[in-house]
């Protein structure tokens, strides 16, 4: 179910990209000039700070036109007739640039399409297309955003399971002390009752507490209790349940912690039980305490349930 | 150290020369002023003839300018004139039919289809070799006044010449042994030599270019020493040439009504026709009335008619209407309205009629501008670009514009337009092309020039191929193709591989293999090049004194015809002895140039002279005294 989500992600992801690479050939035209005019001049040069036009998109065309003259004066090919071939040739291509922006700058149609991505953000080249940045990440970057992405997805359906799975233990205790006190309050003696569950034919321990346990027989005969209780299942999920810290864990775990020794994902061990302040939503599944039940049975308690006794 | 280098650099001398259809200038700046360079006769300009001798085999003979237009009459079938309306052009070309007839001398279509002319021996020449006679007269007369050999030249061309005609033209400065710097657009070399007049105001300036064969039309924006070009339009065939055709035509057509004679197939005829045409043409741009006047065109038959301004206005005006549209589709390239233009110069001598001034005059709303010589603005504007290019001029700046759209072939014939007109030249664009099918090594690409939507109406640039590409899925290889419009108009084309290869692709990392060949080239290779200019420099000694006894000889000729005519003319009043005396002279003299043309027996020039002063003197006396026996004829009618 997650990988098909994944998937569907991706395929989202790529159509953007295929969207993204429709341009005119005039803002193709655009972009490059562009490009090379910001390779001559430096990162932030604009047709406009090339002429000399303070006012940028707002300079009229008597003012574009005044100023392109200007500069042609200084960057024509004539004016380095005589000089070396490589100075020539780097002159005629720049003066083939200045052409090409007084073109742009002049016709009203070009200007308000450069006007347009001056304002925007231009696209970059990405060596097939223009494309816009954000519309483009590096491979690491997909890769961490999917990661960010798929670790919250697990997070959020974590959370949701084990919500289910807290109703569904307080929804069976409330059934089952039902089935024991025939819907009256508890007995006044303080004794347990042992009843079966109509639904799945087990058997469950129902205290004058109010607590619940499940009683299990082994294969040896031997009985265990279990308790239910609905606080056991953490309803707010923890950083290092989801697959954020989980998955560089399990890659370290595989390759490298063989050899340096492994991370351990599993619960806390009981003896940070004392330092943390909510001692209840640990497990403490092989922790209980062995009890001889008067009718002879052997169970083996959890730790609360010896406090309580 | 820098000031002293200052010092010592000295410019490159670069002369500006005006090669024009019926004539040609050359010019040089000096300080800061450009002037003209006056030509051996002490001409300001110089026809654009080019004669070869008919009995000489070789053709190492060769009469440029004056000397070949003055025996035109005599050699009308290896004298060549406006040759420049058939540079880069192809024989089938419409234009080219259209003269076919037209001119005395012929016309052949080249092994690849060019119009090239060919001389009664058969020797076979382009355009841009008979260009280049006249521009190597050019340099000779700068040559000789600024006694030392000049090598750097700036050329002119029509604006609206494509890139054909223009590279034919940079081949003849090539073959004249000129390095020829840059390619510059008439009326653009107009607005520069009208413009760097620090009196003259910066604005919008219109110039209208009407040559002997071409028709321009150029808008330019002139601020501050920057002469922006706008916009620019024009005719490559529509000049000077076709009005003297239009008489010529009409006069045939006027002595064939009156005598029944057909004399467009007497090619002498036509010669004398088309020189009295142009003739009268000129005397009506000053004369209201003028007299064309022909004796014995056929046998005893005369010309002899009486032409007013205004009937050629009438006969003309089909011709002047057509330089209407492309002045108003200049007008409307540049954007601009007609009030906007602020001065209309004149270029061309066409421009001295004054029916094309009164058109211009209505066209623009205001009178023409008088302050340039339609004659001499175009030489000296490139003299102007010429020391721009060396640094002698500072400050000024030239943006010119290519006339035409530039653009592919695509699919169905469609002419895809990639650079459009009156783009600022240098200009560069690139276009990625891909192959159509899997595994295709080769993409064709024809190149047009032309405003047409259907290529077939263009005019085909060049035929490239790419091969070479790497093989691969169809659409996947991208070629890149660099279509570049150097400062001169002419195209240049170059290919790259811009395909993304995978690393493993074998040709990931390699330099691009990509190739690009130019189908059905015309010009002519570097080895022809240095054959013609070795030859010509072996000869050039030779050709110098050679050509000094062939003018003498010439100059001895038309006398010769002349009295000849006066013979035939006069033959009723002239005594026997006299005439004999004549011509026995007349036949002695002709032996004389016999023998220098066809024998190479060299002749003391002075002996031809003097012969040639007798002659005149005696034959001088003799129509004296004819005159006064027509006079006293003339009082005896009168009496009686």
């Amino acid at each position: 179910m997650r990988i098909v989500f994944v998937i569907g992600f991706l395929m989202a992801f790529t159509s953007v990209l295929a969207v993204a690479a429709h341009w005119a050939p005039e803002d193709h035209e655009i972009f490059k000039l562009r490009d090379q005019v910001e390779d001559d001049l430096g990162k932030g040069a604009t047709f406009y700070s090339w002429l000399n036009l303070k006012q940028g998109s707002k300079s009229t065309l008597e003012e574009i036109s005044k100023a392109y003259r200007k500069k042609s004066r200084s960057l024509h090919p004539d004016k380095f007739h005589s000089a070396k071939k490589s100075v020539r040739e780097i002159a005629e291509e720049r003066f083939q640039r200045l052409s090409l922006v007084g073109n742009i700058l002049r016709d009203q149609s070009l200007k308000t399409r450069y006007d347009y991505f001056l304002e925007r953000g231009f696209p970059k080249w990405k060596g097939t297309g223009y494309y816009y940045s954000r519309f483009r990440p590096s491979m690491l970057v997909t890769v961490v955003f999917l990661y960010v992405v798929v670790g919250v997805f697990h997070f959020i359906t974590l959370r949701i399971s084990r919500q289910q799975d807290f109703k569904r233990v307080v929804q069976l205790k409330e059934q089952i002390k039902y089935g024991a006190w025939n819907g009256n309050l508890p007995p006044t003696d303080g004794s347990s009752i042992q009843v079966t569950s109509p639904t799945n034919g087990k058997e469950f321990v129902v205290y004058a507490t109010g607590d619940v346990s499940m009683v299990e027989t082994d294969d040896n005969g031997n009985t265990q209790l279990w308790r239910l209780d609905e606080h056991d299942i953490k309803t707010s999920v923890g950083f290092k349940d989801t697959l954020f810290f989980r998955f560089p864990v399990f890659l370290y775990n595989s390759s490298l912690g063989n050899v340096l020794g492994q991370i351990d994902t599993a619960e806390p061990a009981s003896e940070h039980q004392d330092d943390k302040p909510k001692p209840k939503k640990k497990s403490n599944k092989n922790k209980g305490d062995k009890l001889e039940l008067p009718n002879g049975k052997v169970i083996y308690g959890r730790k609360n349930l010896k406090k309580r006794k | 150290m820098a000031l002293f280098s200052r010092f010592q650099s000295t410019h490159q001398r670069v002369i500006g020369i005006d090669l024009g259809t019926t004539n040609s200038a050359v010019a040089i700046v000096q300080g800061q002023d450009a002037k003209i360079l006056e030509n051996e006769e002490g001409g300001r300009t110089t026809p654009s003839i080019v004669a070869f001798d008919e009995r000489d085999p070789a053709n190492t003979k060769t009469l440029v300018g004056l000397p070949a237009k003055r025996q035109a009459v005599i050699n009308s079938q290896n004298t060549f004139f406006a040759t420049k309306r058939l540079i880069g052009r192809q024989f089938e070309d419409e234009e080219v039919q259209e003269d076919l007839t037209n001119t005395s001398y012929t016309i052949i279509p080249s092994e690849n289809g060019e119009a090239w002319l060919s001389t009664v021996n058969g020797l076979k020449l382009s355009p841009s070799h008979i260009s280049s006679y006249i521009l190597q007269n050019m340099k000779q007369v700068a040559d000789i006044h600024l006694s030392e050999p000049v090598n750097h030249a700036v050329v002119t061309v029509p604006a609206y010449f494509n890139d054909a005609q223009r590279q034919a033209t940079k081949a003849a400065g090539k073959l004249a042994g000129l390095e020829v710097l840059r390619v510059v657009n008439e009326p653009t070399a107009a607005a520069l030599a009208y413009g760097i007049d620090k009196r003259q105001k910066d604005g919008v300036v219109a110039v209208f270019d009407l040559g002997g064969g071409t028709f321009d039309i150029s808008i330019l924006d002139i601020e501050d020493g920057v002469f922006e070009v706008r916009a620019t339009n024009g005719n490559t065939h529509l000049g000077g040439e076709d009005f003297d055709m239009l008489l010529l035509n009409f006069i045939i057509d006027h002595f064939k009504t009156q005598n029944g004679i057909d004399l467009s197939t007497d090619k002498l005829a036509v010669q004398r026709i088309r020189e009295a045409a142009e003739k009268c043409k000129i005397e009506l741009s000053h004369v209201k009335e003028t007299e064309i006047n022909i004796p014995f065109i056929k046998d005893d038959k005369h010309i002899k008619l009486k032409l007013t301004e205004d009937e050629l206005d009438a006969m003309s005006l089909h011709l002047i209407n057509k330089t209407i549209d492309p002045v108003k589709r200049c007008i409307r390239d540049a954007d601009l309205k007609i009030k906007d233009v602020d001065e209309v110069i004149l270029v061309g001598g066409m421009t001295r009629m004054p029916k094309v001034r009164k058109t211009v005059e209505e066209l623009f709303g205001k009178k023409p501008n008088t302050s340039v010589n339609p004659d001499e603005a175009v030489a000296l504007g490139a003299a102007i670009q010429g020391a721009i290019l060396s640094g002698q001029i500072k400050n000024v700046v030239l943006l010119d514009v290519t006339p035409l759209s530039l653009g592919i072939e695509t699919y169905g014939g469609i002419f895809s337009p990639l650079i459009p007109r009156n783009a600022a030249i240098p200009i560069k664009k690139e276009q990625v092309f891909s192959t159509a099918v899997d595994g295709q090594t080769g993409v064709e690409i024809k190149v047009y020039q032309g405003e047409r939507t259907l290529v077939k109406d263009n005019k085909l640039i060049g035929h490239f191929k790419l091969s070479n590409i790497p093989v691969s899925p169809k659409g996947v290889p991208q070629i890149g193709v660099t279509f570049e419009i150097d400062a001169d108009g002419i195209i240049n084309v170059s290919a790259s591989d811009n395909t993304k290869y995978s690393e493993d692709s074998p040709h990931y990392g390699k330099s691009n293999t990509v190739s690009i060949t130019v189908a059905g080239e015309n010009e002519l290779t570097e080895q022809e090049v240095q054959r013609l200019l070795e030859e010509s420099a072996k000869n050039a000694k030779r050709d110098m004194e050679l050509k000094q006894h062939i003018e003498n000889a010439t100059r001895a000729e038309v006398i010769c015809s002349d009295t000849d005519n006066a013979l035939i003319q006069f033959d009723d009043f002239m005594e026997q002895e006299e005439k004999s005396v004549i011509v026995q002279m007349v036949k002695d003299l002709r032996v004389k140039i016999d023998d220098i043309r066809e024998r190479n027996i060299i002749h003391d020039p002075q002996e031809i002279r003097n012969d040639v002063n007798e002659l005149q003197k005696v034959c001088l006396a003799a129509i004296q005294k004819v005159a006064i026996k027509q006079q006293q004829l003339q009082k005896k009618t009168k009496k009686e």
